[in-house]
């Protein structure tokens, strides 16, 4: 045991020596910190915008009050009026961004149609966006196995390379062996490496000590040790530290680059989603003609679902606010089946990536990241929801008032209901993405017997 | 003399058999990022003009209708695909697709893939530029690292050098001996690339032809400068590993990590407004405008004397057009500059962030390709907002030609219940996506492209270190 702590103890020690290696260490902690302050300030900034639209409903009262006289009708206050929505980031967003910057935090919801309101686009720059996200997740999903690598790649060959690899063959310890050892000690780094890299940029972004902290460092370490057996599973096939270099680049690549690129594509190119749009063009169709045809055509269908508003007496010749926004409601509804099943489509390509990022360790990492950040593409269509659920919410404030033709004075913009949505804490560990990053590497484990072998053998050959 | 010692180093380089392996890796994902991209491409750009053709079809065969309840009826505009955005994606798919056309309002624009596809858009797509940007640099710093370090460690280095030759030429000519091969690749790609690019181009796209032939020189530039800094850090670095492992370093710093601390930097030191900061902005900003609906907002109640003074009139009623019109026209006008000042600003801070990245470029030599080529792929940031500029010209331009006949063809008594003829839908536009001028695209990025310059100076700089006689070797 003993002897054990002291070559590990000579392991550091060789690690500490290379000044490029102690930088590139400090390069990817301060990296990390930089990144998780950068997403600390973005999710500030966030709340600050979100907390600017508090008073939005007040100033838009002051206004309609001095515009309108006292007597308008509320059908028509509610023409004009618009609803902020508000998305609350949660503190874990700075530390993976995910697609939050696909989606905007807020919106200005109308009570006319929901449909033509689904889509928001954020404002940021698209060409921006495509050069990519950098925060914490980036730093553990792509940098953190290039650290791996340019520590382990040599810990078979490097004796031999150093001119003392007879030295250490006479030892009384096999080559595997001493390979697991070594890579055992690049473990102990790595781990020291992610638990201050993590343990940083919590507190950097203020997220609680809590077991989602518990569960992302679970996750950052699993991930290295999957690449950690990658990487005796390449060092026991190659002769020289370049070739072994060359091939973990190579796998670094494929699972980091190729895989998910290739899967984006066949996605992209295979499963498209055109019914969004196509809805959103119907429904303005289907909406307008309600100004063509008799006013009961609209009253009919919009009556049969609001049994309530069945006594009303809607004018058949002239204008009605009643009228109006039941065509409204009666185009979203003619579209309902198709944005629904669009809804349905859309959640299971997020569930089927999912399922597909077994293949990649570093995409079911990502994936597990964003969900644990609520930045995932299921929090966004929930978030989507929760806007439905609340343009409903506002109809069910505002149609009895314009059924019972109320009038702007007794509008008590107090009581108009707010949006606020707050993505519900996953709490548990994402168990699918874990498990496949644990399937990987077990499956690479297995191997390990015939690691040893070729390691061992290949020390043999030496001796002779 | 160079081209023996160029023939030799790519009989080297055609042993290796890692090499052909990686060739072969990548030439695969090039056919199935053509493949898939053209597919996709193609559905795109179907899909897209079916939709603005569905759309006219439904502006013109609205029944009889007030002019107004048209305006309100609106239109779509959508983006059709640049033919490029095959070999560049860029910003494709990022950027919005559609956007409603209605009157008082100017919607967003929406509908980007980003916001279909979810996580996984964050590690990139496969495309001819990911090929061209990132593994082909790899497979040519695979090619020359061991160049000249590794001769060293094998000691035929000094074999080569007694013979009399400078160092320098040397270098030079290993460095060309990976430009021919790096030349090679980029013409083979960029033909195979450029024949589907065109096969299926839509003919409004100007100047591909010319654009290709710029993608070409931009790439050639750019694989000059990996090739030649490749081959001088193996002079440089004691030994091959060191070579290897320093260019690596160098390909993942400056092709993933740098760009994505560029784009943060950017963000951060010229912030766009968000989506709520601006929606936000606006509603404040249109608040602060005339109120067309209120009959003694001073505004509006000026405009009615200036035009009842005009007519020598003493009521609306009784002037020769309709004086609601006139209002509609004056409302869309202030609503519209309120709305425009506020995306130029948006637009003028995402072209300063792009400028910001671009001059990060100087530190980067993939950055500086990835703006150029984009640009000329016009899939970058402001051929976008350029859609979303000719988009909002078109909604105003039909709302203004729909209030003009509410103003002189819909009379002032009982406004609302007339109706103006269907036939009068015909005679207007219908949207037209303008491309683009690769020329302006060019003069966005020249700081990119002399960024490219620079950075082949500097490499050529590099090579001109090597000393030029073998005494003078350490």
């Amino acid at each position: 045991m003993k002897a054990v702590l002291r070559r590990l103890h000579c392991e550091f020690r060789h690690a500490a020596r290379s000044r490029a290696v102690v930088m590139a260490l400090v390069l990817v902690v301060v990296a990390g910190a930089v990144a998780a302050h950068l997403g600390a300030a973005d999710v500030a900034d966030t709340q600050r915008d979100l907390a600017a639209l508090d008073g939005e409903i007040d100033a838009q009262e002051l206004k309609l009050r001095s515009v309108h006289r006292a007597d308008a009708d509320v059908g028509l206050i509610g023409y004009f009026l618009t609803f902020p929505t508000k998305h609350e980031p949660s503190p874990w967003a700075a530390l993976s961004a995910g697609v939050s910057s696909a989606f905007p935090y807020s919106q200005h919801l109308r009570l006319l149609g929901l449909v033509p309101q689904l889509d928001s686009e954020a404002t940021g720059s698209p060409g921006i966006a495509s050069l990519g996200r950098f925060d914490l997740s980036f730093v553990i999903v792509f940098l953190v196995p290039l650290l791996i690598i340019a520590l382990a790649h040599d810990i078979a060959t490097r004796d031999d390379e150093l001119g003392i690899g007879s030295l250490v063959a006479a030892q009384p310890l096999s080559t595997f062996q001493l390979v697991v050892e070594r890579l055992f000690a690049v473990g102990i780094l790595l781990a020291g490496v992610i638990g201050l890299l993590v343990g940083l940029a919590a507190a950097i972004a203020g997220v609680k000590f809590d077991h989602t902290l518990a569960t992302w460092l679970g996750l950052a370490l699993l991930y290295a040790a999957f690449w950690l057996v990658a990487v005796l599973a390449v060092v026991a096939g190659s002769k020289t530290s370049i070739s072994a270099l060359l091939r973990l680049i190579g796998l670094w690549i494929t699972l980091c680059i190729v895989v998910p690129a290739v899967l984006n594509a066949i996605v992209l190119t295979f499963f498209p989603l055109p019914g969004g749009v196509l809805a959103t063009v119907e429904q303005r169709q289907f909406m307008n003609a309600g100004w063509d045809k008799a006013k009961a055509a609209t009253m009919e269908p919009f009556l049969a679902r609001r049994t309530e508003y069945a006594d009303v007496s809607i004018p058949q010749e002239r204008f009605s606010w009643p009228w109006y926004y039941a065509m409204h409601e009666v185009g979203d509804q003619q579209v309902a089946e198709q944005i629904a099943s669009h809804r349905a489509q859309l959640e299971r390509r997020a569930q089927t990536l999912e399922r597909l990022s077994a293949l990649a360790p570093p995409i079911a990492l990502q994936l597990a990241f964003d969900r644990l950040a609520r930045t995932d593409m299921l929090t966004y269509l929930r978030h989507g929801d929760s806007i439905a659920a609340y343009h409903e919410e506002l109809k069910g404030f505002f149609y009895p008032l314009i059924f019972a033709e109320a009038k702007l004075h007794s509008l008590r913009f107090t009581d108009i209901p707010r949006h606020h949505y707050s993505p519900p804490k996953t709490g548990t560990i994402p168990g699918f993405l874990a498990l496949s990053i644990v399937a990987a590497t077990g499956i690479l484990g297995l191997g390990i017997p015939w690691f040893r072998r070729r390691l061992n053998r290949s020390s043999i050959h030496h001796d002779d | 003399m160079i081209a023996a010692l160029i023939r030799f180093e790519l009989r080297r380089l055609r042993r290796e058999r890692i090499l052909w392996w990686f060739f072969g890796v990548v030439v695969c994902l090039f056919i199935a990022s053509i493949v898939l991209g053209m597919v996709r491409h193609n559905r795109q750009a179907t899909a897209q003009s079916d939709l603005q053709r569905l759309v006219r079809q439904q502006w013109v065969s609205q029944p009889d209708r007030h002019p107004h309840r048209v305006a309100h009826y609106g239109s779509f505009a959508f983006r059709p695909p640049d033919p490029l955005s095959l070999i560049e994606p860029g910003a494709e798919a990022h950027a919005g697709t559609m956007v409603y056309l209605e009157a008082h309002r100017r919607n967003p624009v929406v509908a980007s893939d980003t916001a279909q596809q979810g996580s996984l858009m964050r590690f990139g797509e496969l495309s001819v530029a990911l090929i061209l940007q990132i593994f082909v640099p790899l497979f040519l710093i695979l090619l020359a690292f061991g160049s000249i370090a590794r001769e060293r460690e094998t000691r035929t280095w000094e074999l080569v050098i007694s013979q009399g030759v400078s160092p320098r030429v040397v270098v030079m000519a290993k460095g060309l001996a990976v430009f021919i091969v790096a030349l090679l690749v980029a013409t083979l790609a960029l033909v195979v690339a450029s024949a589907f690019a065109l096969w299926h181009a839509d003919s409004a796209a100007p100047d591909v032809a010319a654009r290709l032939v710029t993608l070409w020189v931009a790439y050639v530039v750019f694989f000059a400068i990996c090739s030649f800094g490749a081959v001088a850090l193996s002079f440089f670095a004691s030994t091959a590993r060191a070579a290897l492992i320093a260019l690596l370093a160098l390909w993942i710093a400056s092709g993933m990590v740098l760009p994505r601390m560029a784009a943060f930097a950017a963000e951060k030191l010229y912030p766009a407004p968000s989506r709520a900061e601006l929606d936000l902005a606006l509603a404040e900003s249109l608040r602060q405008i005339g109120d067309s609906h209120n009959p003694s907002d001073p505004y509006f109640a000026r405009l009615k004397e200036r035009y009842l003074a005009r007519h020598e009139v003493e009521r609306v009623e009784e002037l020769p057009i309709n004086f609601g019109g006139i209002v509609m026209r004056e409302a869309e006008t202030l609503t519209s500059q309120v709305y425009h000042q506020h995306y130029e600003r948006l637009f003028a801070t995402w072209r300063e962030q792009e400028k910001l990245v671009r001059a990060i470029s100087l530190w980067s030599p993939f950055i500086a390709i990835k703006a150029v080529s984009a640009a000329l792929a016009a899939t970058d940031t402001g051929s976008y907002a350029g859609f979303q500029q000719q988009a909002e010209a078109h909604r105003y331009d039909i709302i203004q030609r729909l209030n003009e006949l509410h103003a002189h063809r819909i009379h002032w008594h009982n406004d609302r219940a007339q109706r103006l003829d269907r036939s009068l839908w015909r005679q207007f536009p219908a949207f037209h996506y303008q491309y683009p001028s690769p020329t302006r695209a060019l003069h966005d990025v020249r700081d990119a492209a002399s960024g490219l310059v620079v950075w082949l100076i500097l490499v050529m700089g590099l090579i001109w270190l090597v000393p030029n006689r073998w005494e003078q070797l350490r």
